[in-house]
């Protein structure tokens, strides 16, 4: 089956860039022991440092090794607090997955209804005042508008925090409230690309025969909006799918601007100390979310996409 | 059997210099039709010839500290007001444009070079396992989210500049290589498709039996044929490179200080975002807004010229197709 | 019945493309009656396409109705509002076109389409759809109805796919037909087998059936009258038989002679495959 050779693939390629990850993460200008112990450590305080932690094992057991716990969730400890670095991604991740995954349902949704009225209305004064919307909202960098966002919305109006992330234990209203703005701020880039490939491609399936046919033989036009809509809708998904994956990417600058309580704390955190297994781990798992949804992507359109199922 | 114009579909297509800058003339002349590709356009220029000038350029020392007057608004003095420091943010903000195309220019001319050739000669190969090969490359490459491990590389290798053997690879340096290479994939595929669907046309296989080498035949005549998507593509790609390097710098992880950036002025601008002094967040902003603003409406109005649909669309009013 | 299902009296239509005007028809005066088939002949551009849509009111916004009445059943179709137009299309007057391949939605299957178009007229509700689909695609010659609602459109060949447009067309049983070249894209066996269908259907249904065509063989095996179009005027009009036999005009006569024929003897025919076999 299609799918599951796809999964084989992604999976090797998963695979591929760990080590190439692993690889990255030793390039270390001082190494971990001299940084956790202090530059006048001793020869033999250095020994035992790389002892405990493995670093004076080839390096290729030394992946062996990692990727095998990776495999398990047990991503080691961090030679900075000590303390096991899984349960701290597990802390902060599903912050980030939130931000994402609402950035990412409220760009679909939105996208969607702009292309489609942009190409039901082609060349009106609406379609060219939502093309010129998109040009300048692909423009507009993240962290900027996220500025302006607090500055002149949540500060001048006071409906939204400027800052800072309440648990959903403290009241629905108040986290949703919190994600408001970075939801925004996250979205307006993807809702750029994605209405205008959504546009297009409804342009293109309105100027059909098919639609024409459908029109000939009486179908309502909501029928027909349809009928374009499912021809257009195989590479919106396959595109969509593939945001997802580098939204988590601005999700690190939005969180940063916007002081949430997610995964690039943890990350920034862990650079600033030097702690690089925690780094490591991090990368691997915003990694492995990128290609899953990659591989996503790419499994749905050939779900959607009748022709494209023939191998 | 030599081709000759009796077999006109066996013919070289033209690659000479004077028919390239033919068609950048004609492209241009197309261009006064699409007024948003053209103010693009002229904005790119501006922006590429003043960041050029820079030191000639009557400014002031961007790194010249002013404490006497920092925070001060725009005035006749300081045309953009000063930072928190006394800095002059007009001198900072054109030389903020030097980092930021430069990097932007180096990442995405390694990312053409790379992706360009091998996805051209992926495509040439089409079906063999030089192609296969090389497209698995790129689809690990393609797996790699950018700005994710870009924050990593700089993280795990520091912001200082590293001396490896003789080589002296300073923050910038890493990030365009990391941020090329990871753009070839996304070109490499592009050209791959295109390739592969050139290569199929009979003059290549009239070149072929002339006795042409594989390399000649790929440069020489599919490669000029395929060019203008890609370069499309790459120009786009410039835009998005100096939002990334913005973003870097915003959080540190970019270009160093003292060399001014928009994205460092901006996170200076952070702790002020509280105060009421605009010029220094508005003005570095707005230096990334428009230069990315111009690079995506050069791209767009380049984009609708060169595809061959709306040209004829264009002419044609299809009974039936509207609402 | 003698009145005319359809009457298409002096038919002018007009292209407006930025600032000029093009008159793509010229004053077409067409007749149907039930159980009747009208062929619509003449060649690219010749304006033949152009009176079908403007009978359904598919123009567009570029192309209007100049001049001239389209009445179907009684009814003047330019007083037409647009809910009435979409309500007469598939219902009482119906089109197929050329190209199936591109005719019917590739994202829905052949069933589902059936179906809308079922429901955009009747008030079927599932299980009587179904059979409807069932049935109509009996009718056009699928031996599997089940297997072919399932289908997709990719799925099928050039003539089934033609066959399942005809189906969709006539499922809610219009009393015109409009077939602009539905022969066309087809391999010539293939295209004998859908006029055969035609042909048929004009028979059972007592389907008034208008058959736009650039051949003249296949017009001449369907239909009994005919229109001869050249650049939007009417040339020539009349039964097929007189037509052929005593073109009045040159235009015609130099149609008729363009119909390609097979060589005169078996021995020209095998010194033009030798010759081929020579070059590469």
């Amino acid at each position: 089956m299609k799918a599951a050779s796809r999964l084989f693939s992604s999976a090797l390629v998963l695979l591929v860039v760990s080590a190439l990850l692993f690889a990255m993460c030793r390039a270390t200008p001082v190494s971990p022991a001299r940084l956790t112990l202090g530059s006048d450590a001793s020869a033999e305080q250095i020994a035992a440092f790389d002892h405990q932690y493995g670093l004076d094992r080839p390096v290729a057991a030394q992946y062996g090794t990692w990727l095998h716990g990776a495999l398990a969730l047990d991503f080691g400890k961090s030679y900075v607090s000590g303390n096991p670095i899984g349960p701290q991604i597990a802390d902060t991740l599903p912050n980030t997955v939130e931000l994402v995954t609402l950035s990412f349902v409220f760009t679909i949704v939105v996208s969607i209804v702009l292309g489609t009225v942009a190409a039901l209305k082609e060349n009106s004064g609406i379609d060219h005042l939502l093309r010129a919307t998109a040009v300048v909202g692909l423009s507009v960098p993240s962290f900027w508008l996220g500025l302006l966002l607090i500055r002149y919305v949540a500060l001048k109006t006071g409906w939204f925090p400027v800052g800072g992330l309440t648990p959903w234990s403290d009241g629905a209203a108040t986290h949703l409230l919190a994600l408001v703005l970075p939801v925004l701020t996250m979205s307006v880039y993807y809702i750029s690309v994605l209405s205008r490939l959504v546009r297009a491609n409804m342009v293109d399936a309105l100027s059909q025969d098919y639609v024409r046919t459908a029109r000939a033989l009486g179908l309502s036009s909501s029928r027909i909006r349809i009928y374009a809509l499912k021809n257009a809708l195989p590479s919106l998904v396959s595109t969509a799918a593939m945001s997802y994956g580098y939204m988590f990417g601005w999700a690190l600058i939005v969180e940063q601007i916007f002081n949430l309580s997610g995964v690039s704390r943890a990350l920034l955190t862990a650079i600033f100390q030097r702690d690089y297994p925690t780094v490591q781990a991090i990368v691997l798992v915003i990694t492995t979310i990128f290609i899953a949804s990659n591989t996503c992507a790419d499994v749905l359109h050939g779900y959607l996409d009748p022709k494209a199922n023939r191998t | 059997m030599m081709a000759d114009s009796s077999f006109p579909n066996l013919q070289r297509k033209p690659h000479v210099l004077g028919a390239w800058l033919a068609s950048a003339g004609r492209l241009l002349r197309a261009l006064m039709h699409e007024p948003a590709g053209a103010i693009g356009l002229v904005t790119i220029v501006l922006l590429g010839v003043t960041a050029l000038c820079a030191p000639w350029l009557p400014l002031k020392d961007p790194l010249q500290l002013h404490i006497e007057h920092c925070l001060e608004a725009p005035s006749e003095a300081f045309w953009l007001g000063t930072d928190q420091v006394g800095r002059d943010i007009l001198s900072r903000t054109i030389w903020g444009a030097r980092a930021s195309l430069s990097i932007g220019l180096c990442a995405v001319s390694i990312g053409l070079v790379l992706g360009t050739g091998i996805g051209l000669v992926a495509g040439y190969k089409a079906g063999t396992w030089l192609d296969e090969t090389l497209m698995k490359v790129m689809e690990v490459l393609a797996s790699i989210p950018l700005l994710i491990w870009a924050i990593a590389l700089v993280g795990i290798t520091g912001t200082d500049t590293l001396h490896i053997g003789v080589l002296a690879v300073s923050n910038e340096t890493k990030l365009v290589l990391l941020i090329g290479v990871l753009y070839a994939p996304g070109l490499a595929r592009l050209t791959h498709s295109l390739a592969k669907a050139e290569s199929q046309a009979e003059y290549v296989a009239a070149r072929v039996l002339q006795g042409a080498s594989g390399a000649r035949i790929m440069l020489s005549d599919v490669l000029p044929n395929i060019i203008s998507p890609v370069l499309i593509q790459a120009s786009l790609l410039l835009g998005v490179t100096i939002i990334v390097e913005a973003s870097l710098s915003f959080i540190g992880l970019g270009v160093q200080p003292p060399t001014p950036s928009w994205g460092a002025m901006l996170s200076d601008a952070r702790t002020l975002i509280f105060t009421d002094n605009w010029w220094v967040s508005v003005f570095p902003g707005a230096a990334v807004f428009i230069s990315v603003l111009a690079f995506n409406l050069f791209g767009d109005s380049m984009r609708t010229i060169l595809d061959p649909r709306r040209r004829n669309a264009r002419a044609a009013n299809v009974p039936g197709a509207s609402l | 019945m003698n009145e005319a299902l359809l009457s298409i009296e002096k038919l002018h239509v007009t292209f407006d493309s930025g600032k000029t005007q093009t008159e793509v028809l010229q004053g077409l005066d067409l007749q149907v009656r039930r159980g009747e088939a009208v062929g619509l002949v003449g060649e690219s551009g010749s304006g033949k396409s152009v009176a079908s849509l403007a009978v359904l009111g598919l123009l567009g916004n570029a192309g209007r109705i100049s001049g001239g009445r389209i009445v179907l059943e009684g009814e003047d179709l330019g007083r037409a509002s647009k809910a009435r137009m979409r309500a007469l299309r598939g219902r009482r007057v119906s089109m197929i076109f050329q190209d199936p391949a591109t005719a019917l939605n590739p994202a829905f299957t052949i069933g589902v389409q059936l179906a809308d178009v079922i429901r955009a007229h009747r008030p079927l509700r599932g299980r009587a759809i179904r059979a409807e689909v069932h049935s109509v695609l009996a009718r056009v010659g699928f031996k599997d109805p089940r297997t072919t609602e399932r289908a997709y459109p990719h799925e099928l060949s050039g003539g089934m796919k033609q066959r399942a447009m005809i189906a969709a067309a006539i499922v809610c049983e219009p009393a015109l037909l409009l077939a602009d070249e539905p022969t066309t894209a087809l391999d010539v066996t293939v295209q004998a087998q859908i006029v055969e269908l035609l042909r048929t259907l004009v028979d059972e249904m007592d389907l008034g059936l208008v058959f736009i065509t650039h051949n003249l063989d296949l017009m001449a095996e369907l239909c009994s009258r005919a229109v001869v179009l050249k650049q939007g005027a009417v040339v020539e009009a009349g039964p097929v038989e007189e037509i052929f036999l005593r073109p009045s005009h040159d235009y015609t006569r130099h149609l008729i002679a363009s119909i390609p024929r097979l060589p005169a003897t078996p021995a020209a025919g095998r010194h033009q495959t030798e010759e081929t076999r020579h070059v590469r």
